[in-house]
């Protein structure tokens, strides 16, 4: 049986056309949706320098000492920040870029400029008819949007597969760096706070009103810390969340556009707005 | 000897916290007992040892850098290769304004007609500068 030349090439079309509505709105939601839990780093509120520099005038008034200016020693402290800051950046320029590319809109993009010229005119002996060249403007629009979008989709693939392993050791260890080891910095001070306020009730200097202000001074700090912990832990856990929904989009990045993937998203999505309402709740 | 690792530091701090708790709690159980000089000296310590685990948190934080500067440099890279893609993306209806401008002027040209090539001339390059 003999086929239809232009039935096939209606098929090819229709193909094209499938691929030119590439839907890639998970990438792009995931992607704002990390890139904004991320810059909770903003609001954190404290550092590894700011914790050196709070120790130093602590230390200073647990031992009396009142000097011109405070001259801390916080070197490693603000290397320890920069160290943060680096893996930061790293990571959020990574989820800002992808978002980027993954919401770029070329629905928009045509031929018609290149087009316009065309039809206008007789090219040699070729004489392009009204009707035709409609033809070949809907046509090679059509076919120019679908391979944009196959071309965009493509980078994506080979974004999200090539970023995977790096992405996750950064997030892990500025999981680490933050959840534990800057949070730990405030185990110390709470460690600080107990001994001072301990030796300032067995020193047994103070009256019973200023006893009672110290133990209420003590608990309003211990607190605060506990408030900045709890800061610290959300923020952690919402690294991990990022995570674990690249990994998902790394093992599924060959059905970016799927449903199920969405939904997927669309959940890892609702748990870091959650989490970011959390976190604001605690630094209100 | 093998290096440091964050996690190791990590672990080590934690010890000197409990450290610093042990001497505290032992000062504070024996606070009458203690001679002054000998409370003294066991603050030192304890506060020595705080400031000690506070700081290797501080280092473990910076051996992190050392374990992570291959995959800052890909991440970085692939941002860079991302953006890079965006504007080529991005530039694709300007590659095909600056296009039809010059299939324009060819039009022109072969029409012979000086005020359009003139024009096509102008239309290249406002289709390059926009």
């Amino acid at each position: 049986m003999r086929q239809c030349p232009f039935l096939k090439f209606t098929c090819i079309l229709f193909l094209f056309s499938l691929m030119g509505c590439v839907n890639l709105e998970a990438v792009s939601d995931f992607s704002v949706t990390s890139a904004e839990a991320l810059s909770n780093y903003e609001n954190l509120s404290y550092g590894f320098k700011q914790h050196c520099e709070e120790r130093c005038e602590f230390n200073a008034i647990q031992q009396s000492q009142i000097k011109r200016t405070l001259d801390c020693d916080c070197r490693t402290y603000a290397q320890a920040d920069s160290v943060s800051i680096k893996i930061y950046n790293s990571i959020l320029g990574y989820f800002t870029s992808l978002g980027d590319i993954a919401g770029l809109d070329v629905s928009g993009y045509n031929l018609d400029a290149v087009n316009k010229p065309l039809q206008e005119g007789t090219f040699g002996k070729v004489i392009i008819q009204p009707e035709q060249a409609d033809a070949y403007s809907s046509i090679s629009n059509l076919l120019f949007r679908a391979s944009t979008d196959v071309y965009k989709r493509k980078k994506i693939k080979e974004y999200i597969k090539e970023a995977n392993a790096p992405l996750q050791l950064l997030l892990d260890k500025f999981s680490f760096i933050l959840g534990q080891n800057l949070k730990e910095e405030l185990d110390f001070k709470k460690e600080r706070l107990y001994a001072f306020y301990t030796e300032l009730k067995l020193n047994d200097g103070l009256s019973d009103f200023e006893k009672v202000e110290s133990i209420a001074s003590y608990y309003d700090q211990l607190l605060e810390i506990d408030h900045q912990q709890e800061k610290l832990e959300i923020y952690a856990a919402s690294l991990k969340e990022i995570a674990m929904a690249h990994q998902e989009l790394y093992d599924k990045r060959s059905a970016l556009s799927t449903d199920v993937l969405k939904q997927e998203m669309s959940n890892y999505g609702s748990a870091l707005r959650d989490m970011g309402t959390a976190f604001k709740k605690l630094k209100e | 000897m093998a290096k440091l690792t964050s996690k190791q530091a990590n672990e080590l701090s934690g010890h000197f916290l409990g450290l610093a708790q042990a001497i505290g709690n032992f000062r504070y159980n024996n606070w009458d007992a203690l001679s002054k000089k000998e409370n003294k000296v066991l603050g030192n310590f304890q506060w020595s040892i705080l400031n000690y685990g506070e700081d290797i948190l501080a280092l473990s934080t910076n051996l992190v850098l050392d374990e992570v500067e291959t995959s800052l440099t890909q991440i970085e890279n692939i941002t860079t290769d991302i953006k890079s893609t965006i504007e080529t993306i991005s530039d694709i209806p300007k590659g095909i304004n600056v296009a039809a401008a010059i299939v324009t002027l060819g039009a022109a040209i072969i029409s012979t007609n000086q005020q359009a090539i003139v024009d096509s001339i102008k239309g290249i390059a406002d289709a390059w500068n926009t």
